[in-house]
């Protein structure tokens, strides 16, 4: 500052500002892109559900080393668990009672469950995708075969865990899918125990047919639960 | 600055909550009383855009309710809201604020702003669970006016506020209705005298009543009530 600016800053009195507040509320709101909401939502999908898929990817990895040969029935035993969780948090605004708020909000319910369906989507594809070769590579399955025998639990798991967070409101409905997908979960573990006869080799071709079956289930419960959001926030 | 509702309603099966309502609000605030089952939630969710109209619209300046735009100067508190369990007062309002697309830096000021208003600054860091229904009240007025907006909907905002509480609520809403719509919703027929510039009373899915109360000669209460003595008579 020069001695001139400091002589008038001495001379004059800064004014109030006038309408300060309906200026400001002029500049226009910035915008925000789907991917960056998607990435901003990470810190509030659930502790827990987070600390479990840490858990289950750490348990993949140690898996082949402890459970050897044995290591497709854990993994395909694992992947319904993680349906469980991508379900569960789809559900997490109307258990909490948050729909209505959230549905008020700019982005919307809709986007919302997006967002977490996405976020805990890609987690189960990479848990997924990791799962695959480790299975294929210690256990007694080819490739094709491994693969369907992990994703196919997770598609039975997701969607009928999406079909009934969607029809029954509360924690029934919540419990009715844990205990489906621990159900489902428990006989992949028993998989080559008691239910050897479900992984002959002339079985595959049924294996597809549900997992071509199941995938379709699994996008169409998506896309109604997503456009179901208007019941979520009539639940009173 | 005008909402639009044009001839808004709502049916469930053969009942109707909401019966061809239609109205131009412009800055100020509005009283809407009725009883319960009276249509005025159902009113207000659909004037919010969370509740799909049977027949009819509303908007905002032109912007319809099903738009981004719309929510993007919404500001609403629901009659009944929850929480996340670990959320604390901070985490609720930071959480809603990203759901708003308010920036980071932004959000920050507001909330410390706004905590100061609704009086929970001192508390903010304790878990939600552990407040009385007053303060999670206060706290759901908070995220209302998160995002400044110019269209204001509160179903019940004074349920658990105790007189003093009250009397400050009345002092934010008279001062926020200079610059923007404020619709309220409550059973408290005092709370609508003091601070609404204009009373909608609903009945039946229907208003009964709107317009300036002075108007009257009787008092806003009496009136009120001879809403429901009529009702019952009718039964």
């Amino acid at each position: 500052m020069n001695r001139f600016e400091r002589g008038i800053k001495e001379s004059f009195s800064v004014p109030n500002p006038i309408k300060k507040e309906e200026f400001i509320k002029k500049f226009p709101k910035p915008e925000m892109s789907l991917s960056k909401f998607v990435i901003s939502q990470i810190p509030y999908v659930s502790k827990v559900t987070w600390a479990l898929t840490i858990l289950m990817f750490i348990s993949v990895f140690l898996a082949p080393r402890i459970l050897g040969v044995k290591v497709t029935w854990f993994i395909s035993g694992l992947t319904p668990l993680m349906a469980l969780l991508a379900v569960s948090e789809s559900n997490r605004s109307q258990k909490y009672n948050m729909a209505q708020l959230e549905a008020s909000t700019r982005f919307s319910l809709r986007s919302l469950l997006l967002a977490r369906m996405l976020l805990l989507g890609i987690v189960s594809f990479v848990l997924i995708i990791v799962s695959v070769p480790l299975g294929t590579f210690y256990g007694s399955f080819r490739v094709f075969e491994t693969s369907l025998y992990v994703i196919t639990p997770f598609l039975l798991s997701a969607s009928i865990g999406l079909y009934i967070v969607r029809s029954i409101k509360g924690n029934n409905g919540f419990y009715m899918v844990s205990a489906i997908s621990l159900f489902i979960s428990l006989i992949m573990f028993m998989g080559d125990k008691y239910f050897g006869f479900l992984f002959l080799s002339t079985g595959v071709k049924y294996w597809v047919m549900l997992f071509i079956l199941l995938l379709v289930l699994t996008i169409v419960e998506s896309k109604r639960l997503l456009n179901n959001t208007e019941d979520m926030t009539w639940s009173l | 600055m005008e909402l639009v509702i044009d001839r808004l309603s709502k049916q469930y099966g053969s009942k109707i909550a909401v019966d061809r309502i239609s109205a131009k609000l412009g800055k100020g605030v509005y009283g809407l009383l009725g009883a319960n089952g009276a249509g005025k939630t159902t009113l207000m969710r659909m004037i919010c855009g969370i509740l799909k109209p049977t027949s009819g619209s509303v908007s905002f300046d032109g912007i319809d309710s099903e738009e981004e735009n719309f929510r993007a100067i919404l500001g609403y508190l629901p009659q009944d809201f929850g929480y996340y369990p670990d959320f604390n007062a901070y985490d609720f309002l930071f959480y809603l604020s990203s759901l708003k697309a308010i920036p980071k830096k932004e959000a920050k000021a507001k909330i410390n702003e706004l905590l100061d208003v609704v009086g929970l600054k001192d508390v903010a860091k304790k878990k939600i669970k552990t407040y009385s229904g007053g303060m999670k009240q206060r706290l759901g007025i908070a995220q209302a006016l998160l995002n400044d907006p110019k269209l204001l909907i509160l179903d019940e905002p004074t349920a658990g506020l105790d007189p003093k509480e009250r009397v400050r609520f009345r002092n934010l809403i008279e001062k926020l209705g200079k610059d923007c719509i404020v619709l309220l919703s409550t059973h408290i027929v005092s709370d609508i005298e003091h601070i609404s510039d204009e009373v909608l009373i609903m009945k039946d899915g229907s208003f009964v009543f709107q317009g300036k109360w002075n108007d009257k000669e009787s008092s806003l209460e009496d009136f009120y009530l001879s809403q429901f003595e009529e009702g019952e008579d009718s039964e």
